[in-house]
Parts: C-alpha cells; sequence; structure tokens
C-alpha cells in the first residue's frame, strides 16, 4: 500500500519550545503535516478543530498532563480513535502502564532517536492507512451486498406472484384437459411448461427465502405448535402432482401424532426442496421414499430416492454457499443450488441437522430431525 | 569527591545528537540553542531553591523537563546528576553538592554556547 505522508497530520504536543521545535522539524522532514500544542488544553482545542491523524503527547505538561488529555478525547466519539503516541523524558514504568491503559498507540522516550521515532510514526500512519482502506472497502462491500440483495429481493417479489398465477392456470388446464384430446406432442410440451413453471416458482420462492435469510429479515423464527404428520402429509400431497410427471409414486413410511414447535413455514420449504430434488434426480417410473421415525424428543424425516446419486466429489461442493453448486436432474431439470442450503439453514433454526448419505448410481437419502414437544409442553 | 568533575576540566557540549536529529540544519541547531540559552537560567533558579526548599516533587518536575533539553545541547556530563535528583532527591544526602555541580556545569556550557551561535 503506497502512503503519502502528505496526506497525514501530526500533532505535537509539548510545553517545551525545544522538543516542539525538533518534532516539528523532524517529522515535517518525514513529509507530513504538523500542527503544535503547548499545553493539553490547547492540543484539545486542535483535536476538535482539525482532526489530526496521529498525536504526538507529552505526559507531563501545566494545565492538562497528557493522561487527562488522551481521557478526555477519548470519550469524544469521532476523536476517540486517533493513535496517540505518548513521549516522556523517563522510562517511569508507571506513566508507560497508565499510557497505554488510557489507549495509547505507542511510547517513546525523550531524548528520542530519530530513526526509532520516525519508525513509529510511520508504524502508525500505515496502521491508520490501512484501516481507512478497510473502511473503505467495507463500506463499498456493504452498499454492493445491499444492491444485489435489493436486486434478489425485487426480482423474487415481482416475478413470483404472476408465475404463481402461470402455475396455477397450468395445473387447472392439465388437469382439466382429456388426455385425447390433444396431439401426443402437445401434450408433452404442456407437462414440460408446467414442469418448468413448477422450477420457476419453487426457485423463486427459494431466493426471495435466501435473500431474506442472507439480509437478516428472517432472524426470527415464527414458531407455534405443529402437527408433523400434517406439515408431511400436505408437503407431499402438493408434490405429487409434479412427481407424477416423471411418473414417480411418493410414498409416506410411518406416521407420527407428535407435534413440533417450529417454524411452520421454513419445515415445509426445508422438506419441499429436498422432495423436489428426489423427484428431480429419480428416473422415471422410480419411488421416492419420505420416512417419519420417532425418537425420544426428536422426529427424524427420511426423503428417500433411487436415483442419480451424487459422486463423492459433488457431495463435498453441497452445502458450500460460494461455489452455489447445482446439477441437471434425470430429465434435463435445472436447479438454482439455492434449495439445499436454504434447507441446512431452516433447519438447523429449527434446532435440527440436515443429514445425507448417497452413492453415484443408487441414489440418495437425506433427512433432517426437528425437536418435538412431549405431551406436558403442549 | 571522586565522583564531583573538576569544572575546569569539564568537557564542551557535544552537539553530535543535535546535528544529527536536525539533519545539520544550521537554522534549527541555532534555534534549539538560543531557546536553551534563553530558558536554562530560569530551570536552574528553580533547581536550586526547590533544593533548598526541600520541594521534591517541583525537583522531579524540573529535572524531567531538563533531560532532554540537556540532551540536544550536549551537556552529557550532568546527566547522570539530574536523573538522580528527579528519582532519589528525598534520600539524598548531598543533594545542594549535586544541583550546585550541575548549575557551574550548565552555566559555563551556556557561555560556550553562546560563543558559538
Amino acid at each position: 500500500m503506497e502512503i503519502n505522508n502528505s496526506e497525514f497530520t501530526v500533532l505535537i504536543v509539548d510545553d517545551v519550545d525545544a522538543n516542539v521545535l525538533l518534532l516539528k522539524l523532524l517529522i515535517s522532514k518525514a513529509g507530513y503535516k504538523t500542527l503544535t500544542a503547548f499545553n493539553g488544553r490547547d492540543a484539545l482545542e486542535i483535536v476538535e478543530k482539525h482532526r489530526p491523524d496521529l498525536i504526538l503527547l507529552d505526559i507531563m505538561m501545566p494545565i492538562m498532563d497528557g493522561h487527562e488529555v488522551a481521557r478526555r478525547m477519548r470519550e469524544i466519539p469521532d476523536k476517540a480513535e486517533i493513535p496517540i503516541i505518548f513521549l516522556s523524558a523517563l522510562n517511569s514504568t508507571e506513566d508507560i502502564v497508565q499510557g497505554f491503559k488510557l489507549g495509547a498507540a505507542d511510547y517513546v522516550s525523550k531524548p528520542f532517536n530519530k530513526d526509532e521515532l520516525l519508525t513509529r510514526i510511520n508504524h502508525q500512519v500505515s496502521l491508520i492507512a490501512a484501516k481507512r482502506l478497510i473502511s473503505r472497502q467495507t463500506e463499498e462491500l456493504r452498499k454492493t451486498i445491499i444492491g444485489r440483495d435489493k436486486l434478489y429481493s425485487v426480482i423474487a417479489h415481482d416475478l413470483r406472484a404472476p408465475i404463481a398465477s402461470i402455475r396455477m392456470v397450468m395445473e387447472v388446464l392439465i388437469a382439466g384437459i382429456k388426455r385425447e384430446s390433444i396431439d401426443d406432442d402437445m401434450y408433452e410440451l404442456l407437462i414440460m411448461a408446467n414442469r418448468l413453471t413448477d422450477d420457476s416458482f419453487t426457485l423463486l420462492d427459494n431466493l426471495l427465502k435466501w435473500t431474506k435469510s442472507q439480509t437478516g429479515r428472517l432472524n426470527t423464527v415464527f414458531q407455534d405448535n405443529v402437527d408433523v404428520m400434517n406439515l408431511v402429509s400436505g408437503v407431499v400431497e402438493v408434490l405429487r402432482a409434479v412427481a407424477k410427471l416423471k411418473n414417480i409414486t411418493i410414498n409416506i413410511i410411518g406416521s407420527t401424532e407428535r407435534i413440533a414447535r417450529i417454524d411452520i413455514d421454513m419445515v415445509k420449504t426445508a422438506l419441499r426442496n429436498l422432495i423436489s430434488n428426489a423427484i428431480k434426480f429419480s428416473y422415471d417410473g422410480s419411488v421416492v421414499e419420505v420416512e417419519i421415525v420417532e425418537k425420544p424428543d426428536r422426529i427424524e424425516i427420511f426423503v428417500k430416492d433411487h436415483g442419480a446419486g451424487i459422486s463423492k466429489e459433488n457431495q463435498e461442493r453441497l452445502f458450500k454457499s460460494e461455489s452455489h453448486f447445482t446439477s441437471f436432474g434425470t430429465d434435463n431439470e435445472e436447479g438454482s443450488g439455492l434449495g439445499l442450503l436454504l434447507c441446512n439453514e431452516f433447519v438447523k433454526r429449527n434446532g435440527g441437522t440436515l443429514y445425507f448419505k448417497s452413492q453415484e448410481g443408487i441414489g440418495s437419502t437425506f433427512s433432517f430431525d426437528i425437536p418435538t414437544l412431549n405431551s406436558n409442553n403442549i | 569527591m571522586e565522583d564531583y568533575i573538576d569544572v575546569e576540566e569539564m568537557p564542551v557540549p557535544d552537539l553530535t545528537y543535535l546535528r544529527s536529529v536536525t539533519g545539520d540544519d544550521k537554522d534549527a541547531i541555532k534555534e534549539v540553542i538560543t531557546i536553551f540559552i534563553e530558558t536554562a537560567p530560569e530551570m536552574l533558579t528553580s533547581l536550586k531553591n526547590s533544593a533548598l526548599a526541600g520541594n521534591h516533587e517541583q525537583l522531579r518536575a524540573i529535572t524531567h523537563k531538563f533531560i532532554p533539553q540537556l540532551v540536544y545541547v550536549g551537556i552529557l556530563s550532568v546527566i547522570t546528576d539530574v536523573k538522580i535528583i528527579n528519582s532519589e532527591s528525598k534520600e539524598m544526602n548531598d543533594l545542594m553538592q549535586r544541583v550546585e555541580k550541575i548549575i557551574k556545569i550548565v552555566n559555563n556550557s551556556i557561555d560556550y554556547l553562546k560563543n558559538i551561535i
């Protein structure tokens, strides 16, 4: 990082003229701008008016000593961060310790060694410059993230409603149409359009939720007492229509009467994503199993497919948000790479853990657990 | 009294430090020496008065300020005495002797410094 010394101002505070003169000469020669004060009170006034970048502060001064100046400066919000190098003629441990307690950045003895003093000043200035650079970059990054999240949010929000309407129309069309009344090609097109619409809706829904979760707008988990069996049945029922397009059957194995205190929307989203993935990676005509297993104080929900499975290499990339890993389904269905990330996040937020096992060519099983209430808590 | 220097044989001020810090800037050297010549007599008077009055706090403050200035103008032979007064004035039996020695050497150095600026 290149530093231009002339962009930095050093305030020299000392009540001895000769000290100020020499320090000013030395620091000016190094290219810094200088300000001078001969007592603590004047120093505080200069700090208020000119906000120097660094202060060389003598400790023993009349009117107000260096320690008091530092103490008062730390109470001024926008001046508290200005680094102070204390100067003192005596290497009194007490003075040095007190200086550091008051937030001194460094300490130099008088009479100072020219090279040592300049090295310490340069070091502080390079820290200031680095801090400012980080600050600027953080602000730029913050703005970029806000812009990105806003864009995601607008896209997801504004597209979600029309896609939902199209999806509904498509479902009504397919449900109402007589198979033999149209050509096979036309029927295939309708099925494809319906699937694509459904995928698009899921993607937008995930995108919206992901954006909310990443921007901190989904911090509060709205917990309610939820009938787990109803939740699972509801999600499976909705997805059976989608599965049917690939001639896939979804079977529910096991049952429960347990109640879980969870955010129903989050857990539904997690389960829906897992079942959607299972359908996506299953072959035409196969079976997806959704199994409910009761454990003490928890319920485990397994979603098992007998499809393409995931290679070892890809398994390691599944939950890395920075890589947005995605792959095509058995019918070339596209994904966004968001679904599993959302599942993981939502399951965690509801006190559970997401697990998976997969073997390429055999299939995958994703499962998660959620805590359930015992009858005393209901 | 073997610790004490015969003032007739005391060393002349050594301006090496000042030349180094100022980068041999003649004006700056002159200015620092002038400041010393103007302020040192008052400091010496305060040093003596504080010693006579047994005002150790004041002695500590004066010597604290004096040390760097003595280094700047190269009056190095009294630094040890000034430091001892700074830290041990309460326990010293020879306080006044040390103060007198400092005064003599510094006054002698001032005369020398006056001649070179």
